[in-house]
Formats: structure tokens, C-alpha cells, sequence
């Protein structure tokens, strides 16, 4: 029975040594094995970590690359600009000791392309909004006189006095410009300026740039309004509307033009939206038309359309482009704009935009143009624009002293005449000429001339281009 | 030794495919533009079909049904698949010279030079998308309104290139949201802008009154307000 004890106790002994060294074999086998796991891990720890710091040195790198190459265009852009601000002071100081028609345009040409450097400069340095503003305006102004200067001369007309002092003032201005930006640069070249380093990212680094140009203020000269009725004047800020006539309506009675005229006979929606009152003063509507939506403005003054803003999915054209100019001018007579003609039309795809021009005693007004934007997929009238018509259409006095065959020598040969018409045409300046429109074909394609019909000056040529699917005319 | 070798060299590809390494370059669709190389006669040039166009026709035509997002993406692809099938041409997605001449589009080359005016219309549709893609119709305009009014004033620069990337002008050029690809309204929205069409009569500023930063804003004077953007002068 002893015995029995004991074998039972050695094997009970045996069994938990077994166990033991059983589960000492399996940790030392775990261990074992645990060491190449640790092994990888921590290698691929090291590799992310290089290939972190590879990524992070490829995107610094490439940050730093791209603040060169920004760094570069802003240094080229100030120096230059700079530099022809510099030019340009010094071309008016030698303007106003010449006396020759011809040095005067020549050096009023050296003047313009001095502007156009210095806002090309301006219009890609990082300068503060307020100074950056007033600094194109001034040059574009500058600009804008010698263009007009140089045309009056060209004339072989002279300037006036006061004409001349006008660069005299416009001088005095420069040179303020020109000693701040002098000043400045000085300032770059003592303390090795950086655009980049120097913070022009959060718009605090180039405080003294746009200070230089800061000392523009807005009425620093005045010019005369004749000169500068044209594309870059002030005049365009305080724009005439001539075409609406004095009555007023209510927004009551613009709806029911909406519903009665506009849209008579349709199952139409109109909603109030709100009111613009910008050169031209409208009430706002959004009009829901067989499941379309258009927003419509109707003129306060007058009471007519002004405008119909829709959108078409592109589709296939079932209207050809002669029925949706037909229907472009029924539309117009219908709703008040009468007496227009089709004198122009642009197709993109399924939609076509239809120019009309009021006439009067045969005479194209072009100044006096409507747009209609037509759908040729369903044959719908999706837009309209008589911005132009309601400024300037008035019934005008016109002379056409010469006859077409007496002006017809200047367009020079080979040319196919393909139409011609009297028409009346805005030029830059603002001033209104009564002209002859010669549509002519040569050989290297289509031109529109427009000849004086009183001096035979050719006042504008335009040309036929084809861009992508549509013909435009540049 | 082979499972460490392993690995290292998953880590690697994976980081070849994370930095961008070993692209292979057959065909890139950069900004909306599917692009391919043309070799012809030993002249190489870079010819590209807009996908926005691409799309517009094949939608036309019952190929596509999509949305004309100017994306070359995996329903466009398939439909211009299709459109390949049907007139025997080789399946293969990319509209190349003859699949682009079977639907009747001009592809232009790098080289082109006479597309001033189409380089207006695309930047105009570009920030038109950009700034005002959750807008109306008419909102869309009047933000190409607002840029060409700009062009006009003397108080900006004179291009349309000119006044959309001029510094801070725009928050979409700043973001690099300016770089997403306009859709179909967009190009509409910019078309009608250049034939005139200003909802805002002559605005020069706009901004979004609950969102806007910038003290000088209040300086201006409101015009008209359409959707969420005041108009101002």
C-alpha cells in the first residue's frame, strides 16, 4: 500500500515535471520564434520611418522648388515693373519738350507699352487690394490718354493746352510713385528682400509695396469725361440709360407684363424674387414654365424685358438657325422691342444666340442691340439681354454726306463685296459715326469694314474667325 | 531571411505606389482631358479631346448617360467603347484621332494658337464652376458678369486671365478649386456672359454675406443679391 503511495506520488511528480518542462520547451520554441517577428517588425518600422522622411524630403523639396519658381515671377514681375515705371516718368519728361506731331505719338507709343509692363506686373504681385486698384487704375488711365492723344493726332489734329498739361499732372503723380517704389527697391537690395520670406502668403509681407502704391488716391487728377468715355473710363461707373423712357411701373404690373405679354397664352408661374438696382433698375422674378425654370427682369423704368436667364441640356437642333431668328424677332415685337432686324447669330451646339438691331431709316443701330438666346433642340426662347437697348436706343439724328461708292476706294483690292448697309457704330471712345458696312470675302477669309460715311475713314475692321464650332468676329 | 525580404518588398511597392513612382503613362486624364500621343509622319504632338465635349455627344447620341461633368471616368469610357464597337473602331476607351473624327470633333494640338477666344470661355467656366457651382442658373452668369465687368473697369487688370488669377481676387484661385473641370452649365453660364447677359448690370464684387472675412466689402454698395452672393459696385 506504501509502495502504491509512492510510485503514485513519483508519477504525480513526473507528471507535473513533464508538464513543466513541457510548457518551458513551448516558450523557449514562442521565444524563439518571436525574435525574427521582432526582428521584421522592427526593420519595417525603420523603413516606414525612411520612407516617411523620403516623402518628406521629396515634398519639402518640391515646396522649395515651386517658392523658387513662384519667387522668380514675382521678382521679375516687380523688377520690370520697376523698371518701366522709371521709363515711363522719364517719356513724359521728354513728351513735354517735343513739338513734332510725330515724336509725340512715337513717344506716346513708348508710353503705352510702359503701361502695359507696369499692369502686367501689378496684376500678378501680391499687393493689398485697396492700393492694388487704384495703382491700375491710374496706369490704365495713363494708357487710356495716350490712346486717345495718339488717335487725335493721328487725325492730324492738334491737342489743346489744357490737353498738354495733362501730362504735366499725370507726371507730378509718377514721380511720387517713382520715388516710394526707388525707395523701396533700395530697401530690397540692403536687406536681401525675399517676396517669399518676407510673409506675402499671409498678405503682410508687401505692406510696403502696396503702400508705395497706396499713395494713389483715387481723384489725384481729374480727366476730362470726353476723353475717357470709353472701354477703360470712369464714365462707365455712372452709365446714362437713355432707351426706358420716365414712367415707372410697380412690381404688380411688371407680373402681369411677365404673364400677359411675355408669356401670353402660356400656363406660366411667376414669383417675386427681389429687386436690382444697379444702372438699371429691374424687379426679379422666377418664372416656371411647363416644368423650365428662367429667372426674368423687367425694367422699373418703362417696363420692359431686360432679361431672361435660362439653360438648355444639349440635343440635337431640330429649328434651323433662319426660323429661330424669325421667331427672335416676333418675340421682341411682341413684348415692345419693334423695328429690330436680325444682323447677327452665334450657334454652339443646340443653342443659338440671336443679335438684333433696332433700325431706323434703314439704319442698323448697333449700339441699340438685344440678344436672344433660342433652343433649337425644343424650340424655345430660353434667354434674353436688351442691357444696350435700354441705355442707349433713342431716335438719332444721322448724316451719311458721302454715298457708298464715294467711300468704297479705301478697302483697298481683291475683294468680293458680299452686303453692304448703312449702319450706325459705337467706337471706343464712346462717340457714335454713321458708317457703311461692307461685308467682303477675300482670299484669306470674311472681313466686316465699317467706313466713316462723312470723313471715309476706315473706323473698324473686324474679321471671320472660326473658333472651334462657331464663327465669331475679332 | 525570405519573410523579411518579403516584406521589405511589399513596403516598398507600397511606397512606389504612394509616391507615385512608376505610373505607367499610357493614358493620363489631366483636368478633364483624356490625352494621348499621335505619331504621324515622325511629327509627335500632344492631341487632346475635352471630355466635356466628348460627353455632350455621346449623350446626344444615347451613348452616355451621365452626368456632363467633364470627367473621364468609367461610364464615359464605356460609352465611348460602345460608340467604338458601333463603328468598327478598336475598343479601347481613348478618343484618338479616328474615334474623334467619327464623332466630328476638332481635336487641337498642343500647338494651337487660335483659340484666344476659347481660352476665354473655358477660364470664365472654370471659375464660374468654381465659385458658384451650388448657385442658380443666373447665379452662374452674374459671376461671369462680375469678371467681365472687371475686365472692363480701369481699376483691374485687362484680361480675363488677368482679373481671375490676380492675387486673392478669388477664393476658388486660392483654394486651387479653380482647377476642377466646369460642367456643361458652367460653359453655358460662361457663353452667356460673354454674349452680354449681366444680371447684375455692371457689378464688380460679389460675396457671400454669411461667409465673407474681409472688412472692405462693407464698403461696398449692394446692388442685387441672387442666392447666396450679394452683388455690389
Amino acid at each position: 500500500m506504501k509502495n502504491e503511495k509512492i510510485v503514485s506520488e513519483n508519477f504525480e511528480e513526473n507528471k507535473k515535471s513533464n508538464v513543466q518542462e513541457s510548457k518551458n520547451t513551448k516558450k523557449k520554441s514562442s521565444a524563439q520564434k518571436a525574435v525574427p517577428i521582432l526582428i521584421v517588425s522592427i526593420i519595417s518600422l525603420l523603413v516606414i520611418l525612411m520612407c516617411l522622411l523620403i516623402a518628406y524630403y521629396q515634398v519639402y523639396k518640391s515646396n522649395k522648388q515651386n517658392a523658387n519658381i513662384l519667387e522668380g515671377v514675382y521678382a521679375s514681375s516687380y523688377y520690370s515693373m520697376v523698371d518701366n515705371v522709371n521709363n515711363l516718368a522719364v517719356d513724359i519728361s521728354k513728351y513735354q519738350t517735343l513739338t513734332t506731331k510725330e515724336s509725340k505719338i512715337n513717344t506716346m507709343n513708348d508710353m503705352q507699352t510702359d503701361c502695359n509692363y507696369i499692369l502686367a506686373g501689378l496684376s500678378v504681385l501680391p499687393i493689398e487690394r485697396d492700393n492694388a486698384v487704384n495703382a491700375t487704375k491710374f496706369f490704365n488711365q495713363v494708357n487710356g490718354v495716350c490712346e486717345a492723344y495718339t488717335a487725335i493726332l493721328n487725325k492730324n489734329e492738334d491737342l489743346t493746352q489744357e490737353q498738354e498739361l495733362l501730362f504735366a499732372k499725370i507726371g507730378l503723380v509718377l514721380g511720387q510713385i517713382k520715388a516710394n517704389l526707388n525707395a523701396q527697391n533700395q530697401g530690397m537690395y540692403d536687406n536681401y528682400f525675399n517676396f517669399i520670406d518676407a510673409g506675402i502668403f499671409d498678405k503682410t509681407g508687401m505692406n510696403e509695396l502696396s503702400a508705395s502704391m497706396g499713395d494713389l488716391s483715387k481723384d489725384s487728377i481729374e480727366y476730362p469725361a470726353m476723353i475717357f468715355d470709353g472701354p477703360f473710363s470712369t464714365a462707365l461707373e455712372t452709365k446714362v440709360v437713355k432707351g426706358l423712357g420716365s414712367e415707372e411701373i410697380s412690381k404688380e404690373q411688371a407680373e402681369y407684363y411677365l404673364k400677359n405679354t411675355v408669356y401670353s397664352g402660356r400656363d406660366v408661374k411667376v414669383n417675386y424674387l427681389s429687386e436690382t438696382t444697379g444702372t438699371i433698375q429691374t424687379w426679379d422674378f422666377s418664372v416656371e414654365i411647363e416644368g423650365k425654370r428662367f429667372n426674368a427682369q423687367v425694367s422699373k423704368l418703362g417696363g420692359l424685358l431686360m432679361s431672361i436667364s435660362g439653360y438648355a441640356e444639349a440635343g440635337d437642333s431640330i429649328m434651323g438657325i433662319e426660323n429661330a431668328q424669325e421667331m427672335a424677332k416676333t418675340f421682341a415685337n411682341n413684348i415692345g422691342f419693334e423695328n429690330m432686324e436680325a444682323v447677327w447669330h452665334e450657334q454652339n451646339d443646340n443653342i443659338a444666340y440671336i443679335n438684333l438691331a433696332s433700325m431706323q431709316d434703314g439704319v442698323i443701330l448697333y449700339p441699340d442691340l438685344v440678344k436672344v438666346k433660342v433652343d433649337l433642340t425644343s424650340q424655345e426662347i430660353i434667354g434674353f439681354e436688351a442691357q444696350n437697348y435700354a441705355l442707349n436706343h433713342v431716335n438719332r439724328d444721322m448724316e451719311f454726306l458721302l454715298t457708298e461708292s464715294e467711300v468704297e476706294d479705301v478697302l483697298g483690292f481683291d475683294y468680293n463685296i458680299l452686303k453692304t448697309s448703312k449702319a450706325l457704330i459705337r467706337l471706343d471712345d464712346g462717340k457714335e459715326v454713321c458708317t457703311y458696312e461692307f461685308v467682303l470675302e477675300r482670299i484669306d477669309g470674311d472681313y466686316f469694314y465699317y467706313i466713316n460715311a462723312n470723313t471715309k475713314q476706315i473706323e473698324k475692321v473686324m474679321k471671320l474667325v472660326q473658333v472651334k464650332d462657331v464663327q465669331k468676329l475679332i | 531571411m525570405k519573410k523579411i525580404l518579403i516584406c521589405l518588398l511589399i513596403i516598398f511597392s507600397s511606397f512606389m505606389v504612394l509616391t507615385g513612382i512608376g505610373v505607367s503613362a499610357k493614358q493620363l486624364s489631366v483636368n478633364g482631358k483624356t490625352t494621348s500621343a499621335v505619331v504621324d509622319k515622325g511629327i509627335v504632338d500632344a492631341v487632346v479631346a475635352d471630355t466635356t465635349e466628348v460627353q455632350t455627344r455621346l449623350k446626344k447620341w444615347g451613348y452616355y448617360t451621365g452626368a456632363i461633368d467633364g470627367i473621364n471616368g468609367p461610364k464615359t469610357i464605356a460609352a465611348v467603347k460602345a460608340f467604338q464597337k458601333k463603328y468598327g473602331l478598336t475598343a479601347d476607351g481613348i478618343v484618338g484621332p479616328l474615334t474623334a473624327a467619327k464623332m466630328g470633333i476638332n481635336l487641337s494640338t498642343s500647338s494651337s494658337s487660335s483659340n484666344y477666344n476659347s481660352n476665354d470661355r473655358y477660364l470664365l467656366a472654370k471659375v464660374i464652376y468654381a465659385e458658384a457651382r451650388g448657385e442658380s442658373y443666373t447665379g452662374q452668369v452674374a459671376i461671369g458678369a462680375v469678371v467681365l465687368n472687371r475686365v472692363k473697369d480701369s481699376r483691374f487688370p485687362n484680361t480675363i486671365a488677368g482679373v481671375i488669377y490676380q492675387p486673392w481676387a478669388f477664393t476658388a484661385v486660392n483654394d486651387g478649386q479653380i482647377n476642377l473641370e466646369p460642367n456643361q452649365t458652367a460653359y453655358q453660364a460662361a457663353d452667356d456672359a460673354l454674349n452680354g447677359w449681366d444680371p447684375t448690370y455692371g457689378c464688380v464684387y460679389y460675396y457671400n454675406p454669411a461667409t465673407a472675412t474681409s472688412k472692405w466689402i462693407w464698403s461696398t454698395t449692394k446692388v442685387t443679391q441672387i442666392g447666396k452672393h450679394v452683388f455690389a459696385v
